[in-house]
């Protein structure tokens, strides 16, 4: 299908169609990866239509290809079913140094995000720095410690918490107006 | 940790895609296009608002487009070969002919049926440009203010420069079936499927449907199959449809939104005639609960009874509840 992206904004429910064709066996391919074995197909199930739901409510805040509409669509994949593993296993850990933050755009000073803002990172992650999407969506959507951050990215606490520091303002800015590209 | 660390280190460009069935794709289209709060229904016509300052919206025409505009019943008539839906629908139609030209384009709402439950409407394009073989707009029809709903809309190309087409909604009601429905509709643009083509323009439609003669007939029906409980409190018969209201209840391990089957209702009648399901529309209302409405052609058959079989299915299997009958007529 030619154009599918500008289609998927106007809302053609035949690009929706495609889309579905096109990257359902993808999308299914993480979810199973992540859900099965740890909470079963129901959850499998879940994941696929949360992400087609956000692509499809969505797509107005995707910038890019077609082949980065793919890494999009996988990402946020990814994170949706970590999401609900999480939930699952009810593992969510709200940490003390997030509680009792407020968040300012302003200073750059973003510490924790409300339900809302947390969705909106996901959607928007692909205007930041790939070096930089997966740390903050694990930080910012997941709500992991920086330990926990270190372990899986496989560096140490303080460049977790250095990277954050340089990317705050950054974050700040494309949840707060989110039309400019970066990096 | 190491669960969650083996997934945070998934890397997505590396993933092998796994196998789906046409059926689970079907399942998670459905889901989305039917979820509330986006859900865009197909795009149709409708009928004049003289709004002001929407641009370019002109509602005069040239006397040799108007001539080109067909009638009511022509539009059906073109889709009589496809679906039994139309038969009655001249007789219970009522007209709107409400035209607007924007962009050389000109959209006419032919007329309507508001029947409680869903809204026929038949509306024609004239035209110079090409808007391929089924056209379709950019904006969903509002029903009470409302895009909820669902929607099947019947396109043609009727000749080079003109184009019919029907559409069917059934809006989210809340379970109310008003006297009166507003209808408002305000396409930005043309789409042809074909070439990709978009044409912009600015049409505006506003009006009101007065609900047809409906006899509601109970049915108080209620069975139960592998977990899944299906109720069928009434039916409304009118001359166009007959509409069917039901509630399912279902394990909990299912919701709406993972239910691994379709719901579906068999109605035929004493003399062996099958009645064509139209749409449907299905909503939760509670986690493991949903309700909804099924609409069918009424064919005038003359019946006296309609036996109606639930059933859920998927492409491996189904599971058919017991057949039921409605006394439609004494």
């Amino acid at each position: 299908m030619k154009d599918v992206i500008s289609k998927l904004k106007l809302r053609h429910e035949k690009a929706l169609a495609y889309v579905i064709d096109t990257y359902m066996p993808y999308v299914k391919a993480i979810a199973k990866q992540i859900l099965e074995q740890p909470c079963g197909n129901w959850a499998v199930d879940e994941c696929i239509n949360d992400v087609f739901l956000a692509v499809w409510q969505n797509s107005d805040k995707f910038r890019g290809s077609e082949e980065e509409l793919k890494k999009w669509i996988g990402t946020i994949a990814k994170y949706k079913a970590i999401d609900i593993y999480r939930k699952q296993k009810k593992m969510e850990v709200v940490s003390l140094e997030h509680s009792n933050e407020q968040i300012n755009f302003e200073t750059g000073e973003l510490l924790y995000l409300n339900k809302e803002q947390k969705e909106r990172i996901l959607l928007k992650m692909q205007l930041l720095p790939e070096s930089e999407r997966e740390l903050f969506l694990m930080k910012y959507y997941l709500d992991l410690t920086n330990g926990e951050i270190a372990d899986a990215l496989g560096i140490t606490k303080s460049a977790v918490e250095n990277r954050l520091y340089r990317g705050k303002k950054k974050l700040g800015k494309i949840l707060s107006d989110g039309s400019e590209k970066n990096g | 940790m190491d669960e969650l660390k083996k997934m945070l280190q998934l890397n997505v460009d590396e993933i092998e895609p796994e196998k789906v069935s046409r059926f689970e794709k079907k399942r998670v289209l459905q889901f989305v296009l039917q979820k509330k709060k986006n859900h865009s229904m197909k795009y149709i016509a409708a009928s004049c608002l003289l709004a002001g300052g929407i641009g370019s919206t002109a509602v005069f025409l040239s006397p040799t487009i108007a001539s080109h505009i067909p009638l009511a019943n022509q539009i059906v008539e073109y889709f009589k070969g496809e679906t039994s839906q139309f038969q009655y629908f001249e007789d219970y139609a009522t007209g709107i002919d409400a035209i607007q030209e924007s962009n050389g384009i000109t959209i006419e709402i032919v007329d309507a049926i508001y029947d409680g439950t869903t809204v026929t409407l038949t509306f024609a394009i004239e035209t110079e440009k090409d808007l391929g073989e089924h056209p379709s707009f950019d904006k969903p029809i509002k029903i009470n203010g409302e895009i909820e709903g669902s929607s099947v809309t019947w396109t043609k190309k009727r000749s080079d420069t003109s184009y019919v087409g029907v559409i069917t909604l059934t809006p989210e009601l809340n379970g109310r079936s008003p006297r009166t429905v507003k209808l408002t509709w305000n396409p930005r643009s043309v789409w042809n499927h074909d070439t990709n083509e978009n044409f912009e323009g600015d049409w505006a439609y506003e009006f009101h449907l007065k609900k047809i003669d409906v006899k509601g007939i109970k049915a108080n029906y209620r069975d139960s199959k592998n977990g899944f409980t299906i109720f069928v409190p009434s039916l409304d018969i009118t001359g166009y449809t007959i509409n069917l209201h039901y509630k399912i209840q279902m394990p909990s391990n299912y919701a709406l939104y993972n239910l691994p089957y379709v719901t579906g209702f068999d109605v035929k009648d004493e003399f062996g005639n099958t009645y064509e399901m139209i749409t449907n529309l299905t909503g939760s209302t509670t986690k493991h609960a949903a309700k909804g409405s099924f609409t069918f052609a009424n064919i005038q058959s003359g019946t006296k009874e309609l036996i109606i079989t639930p059933k859920l299915y998927n492409d491996n299997e189904e599971i058919i509840f017991d057949s039921f009958e409605v006394t439609i007529s004494k």
